[in-house]
């Protein structure tokens, strides 16, 4: 596995109407990423290819989350998720990412994940920083599956899933998802 | 010229299928010219096997110069630094990026000249 930065604890400011797109295969290594995906991250196009996507894996983030993640799109459902990844300087910023999935049209088997990430805004982060913190202390002191329950737990309090949780703390509203579906489509 | 963009030209074409592309050729004293290029494949009339290619090529504008040369700088590097596979993989990255496929990608490129100053006022929004 590749060395990761330390981080530095520093905050990059994305520009929200900016997408981070990459495709990765089924195993999460980097096919392809857009050029806002190697300004943010300071790595270049070069070194992002065929490396697997966790090396932009922050170490604050519960393994619980990534979990989620896995589960839902290797059984072919989308899912909304707020990450903190870590860029190459040490920094870090925060995303609220969307799927594609791609599957063999022969097969049906799953063949590439494509992931749209848009800057997470301030009320989202401050909502889930503090979650992820507690699961991230539950994973440390006990295992995933401890902080995985946890989680579940905490939306099941809620009545929600973690998809449904997160597009209702994150989606943009209105004109603005007019406007952020049409520049997905947009050339 | 990334081999990536050869390796699908070809690759369509011994299949039998026309495309179009677009080519950075090199003239006899070094300097070059931009053509979009159309590819027709044309068959024996008996034997229904593949006879010639014919190519069309015309100009491109600076929009299209422009976004074109950036993505096979890309690819060309990623070629170089990893292997044509991944070329190819990434050229297929940034086709789905845009959810369109290698075909409609060439028909906007084709059609840019019109759809310029629509394209240049949104992306200008974001």
């Amino acid at each position: 596995m590749t060395q990761r930065p330390t981080p530095t604890g520093k905050e990059i400011r994305l520009d929200s109407k900016k997408h981070i797109v990459s495709k990765t295969d089924t195993k999460g290594n980097i096919l392809y990423a857009n050029d806002y995906f190697t300004e943010v991250s300071g790595y270049n196009k070069s070194e992002l290819i065929g490396t697997p996507h966790n090396i932009l894996r922050h170490p604050d983030m519960p393994k619980a989350i990534f979990k989620l993640m896995w589960d839902s799109i290797k059984s072919n459902q989308n899912i909304t998720a707020v990450v903190k990844n870590l860029a190459k300087s040490g920094d870090h910023y925060w995303i609220v990412t969307d799927f594609d999935i791609q599957k063999d049209p022969n097969t049906g088997a799953i063949k590439n994940y494509i992931a749209y990430r848009q800057a997470a805004s301030k009320k989202v982060v401050e909502k889930i920083e503090p979650l992820y913190k507690t699961l991230k202390e539950i994973e440390d002191k006990h295992d995933m599956e401890a902080s995985f329950e946890y989680l579940t737990g905490y939306l099941q309090e809620k009545n929600m899933g973690y998809h449904q949780f997160i597009e209702e703390l994150a989606k943009p509203t209105g004109m603005a998802a007019m406007f952020f579906e049409a520049m997905k489509k947009l050339f | 010229m990334p081999k990536t963009i050869f390796k699908i030209l070809w690759d369509r074409l011994h299949r039998g299928l026309p495309l179009k592309v677009v080519i950075q050729n090199l003239t006899k004293c070094g300097n070059h010219y931009w053509a979009f290029t159309s590819i027709e494949v044309k068959r024996d009339r008996d034997t229904k096997e593949i006879r010639n290619f014919i190519a069309y090529r015309a100009p491109i504008n600076n929009h299209a110069k422009e976004l074109i040369s950036t993505l096979y700088r890309q690819v060309k590097e990623v070629e170089e630094k990893h292997s044509l596979e991944a070329g190819i993989n990434f050229l297929h990255g940034f086709l789905d990026e845009k959810r369109l496929s290698y075909d409609d990608f060439m028909e906007k490129i084709e059609n840019s000249a019109n759809e310029r100053g629509i394209l240049a006022k949104l992306k200008n929004i974001f």
